[in-house]
């Protein structure tokens, strides 16, 4: 018992870890979309 | 043929030469030189020559030829002027810095006849300002190029990126020219697919050098290639496997940074993933094209050269089966 109350308190933690880092973080999102793209050269 | 004989004299009159071309080198990048060239010009007369069996100050060979391709193991220097001072234009795809130095500060005065001299007429130096010079079209303003490259074509070319990494990097920033250890500087670069990101390094690459000249108000210029742990680990030992006939699919990666119309900083960023000796021989083959349809001024060309019709040679290259990328999806800064 005393086992599985640890592993909610660890695992409660972690969530509430990984949340706030979501929430407050400032690392932006990465690009979603774009890459490399083949261009087409104008003819003059 | 000995030094006195006078029927070794060359034309220097550009008006009676036509529109042959020599070919010095049969390697990897030698043979898509030719292959290029009897694509776009069929029934045109090509030369090829071994420069370490013919005295190309003499030979009569090279009378009626206006166009030159020096695709030889470098270094090239002396080829090159021995051709301009009989009024034949060159085309050198020579990658190594003292090389590269050398030509540059021999054309002023070694350059006859109305003849052209393109330094860095491969995949880099070469390409790679071509698309520098494209890419800084799109900009109001250019302070940083960086150039990445990975690949190689045939053995030289393998050798001298072994040298590359053994040697003194140069790159340029506010304060001038700097050196730096090669091997040094990882940096991880995204190039096109199939390529796709390969740790670079610093390395002794004419980049720098040719770059500032034609883009003489930029504040940084770096060059990188791509090494793997054993490149960097063996670069001061000699070779210890045969390099390849020809390596796989290569790459440039150019990153051009620098302002808007509206002051805005703006990142732009081109390249290509193809076949090393097939980049080179296309970049080469477009220079010859250009001189012969008398697109180049005479006297020293550099690649990224605002006062030539890069569009135009850009085209060509990619009419000669290389294809040009662009890096969407920056964030913007």
């Amino acid at each position: 018992m005393k086992l599985i109350r640890r592993l909610m308190a660890a695992l409660t933690a972690t969530i509430l870890a990984a949340a706030a880092i979501r929430v407050r973080g400032s690392g932006g999102t990465p690009p979603q979309h774009g890459g490399w793209q083949p261009v087409d050269l104008p003819e003059r | 043929m000995n030094a006195a004989d006078p029927s070794a004299r060359a034309s220097s009159d550009p008006e009676v030469r036509g529109d042959a071309v020599a070919v010095i080198g049969n390697g990897v990048v030698g043979q898509r030189v030719v292959k290029r060239l009897e694509l776009k010009g069929p029934g045109r007369r090509i030369v090829r020559l071994d420069e370490r069996t013919t005295d190309l100050s003499r030979t009569r060979r090279l009378d009626q030829v206006a166009v030159a391709v020096l695709a030889h193991p470098g270094p090239h220097h002396a080829a090159a002027r021995a051709l301009v001072s009989r009024g034949v234009s060159v085309v050198s795809v020579g990658d190594r810095v003292a090389d590269v130095d050398s030509m540059i500060r021999f054309s002023a005065s070694a350059i006859g006849g109305g003849a052209t001299l393109v330094v860095g007429a491969g995949m880099s130096p070469g390409l790679t300002g071509v698309i520098a010079r494209h890419l800084a079209a799109q900009l109001a303003e250019v302070d940083e190029i960086h150039v990445a490259i990975h690949g190689t074509a045939g053995p030289a070319c393998a050798r001298q990126h072994h040298r590359a990494l053994a040697g003194v990097a140069l790159s340029y920033d506010e304060t001038g020219f700097v050196t730096s250890r090669a091997g040094s500087g990882r940096e991880l670069a995204w190039f096109p697919e199939p390529v796709g990101a390969y740790d670079c390094y610093r390395a002794e690459m004419p980049v720098a050098r040719v770059l500032h000249d034609v883009f003489p108000t930029v504040t940084r210029i770096t060059a990188r290639m791509s090494a793997n742990r054993r490149d960097r680990f063996t670069s001061r030992l000699p070779m210890l496997t045969p390099p390849h006939p020809e390596g796989g699919v290569g790459a440039v990666r150019v990153e051009v940074r620098g302002a808007d119309h509206d002051g805005g900083r703006q990142t732009v960023i081109g390249g290509v993933a193809e076949m090393v000796g097939t980049a080179a021989a296309a970049t080469a083959a477009s220079y010859v094209e250009h001189i012969l349809d008398g697109s180049l001024p005479s006297g020293l060309v550099l690649p990224g050269d605002e006062q030539i019709d890069n569009a135009g040679l850009l085209r060509r290259i990619v009419r000669f089966g290389v294809r040009l990328q662009e890096f969407t999806g920056v964030p913007s800064a």
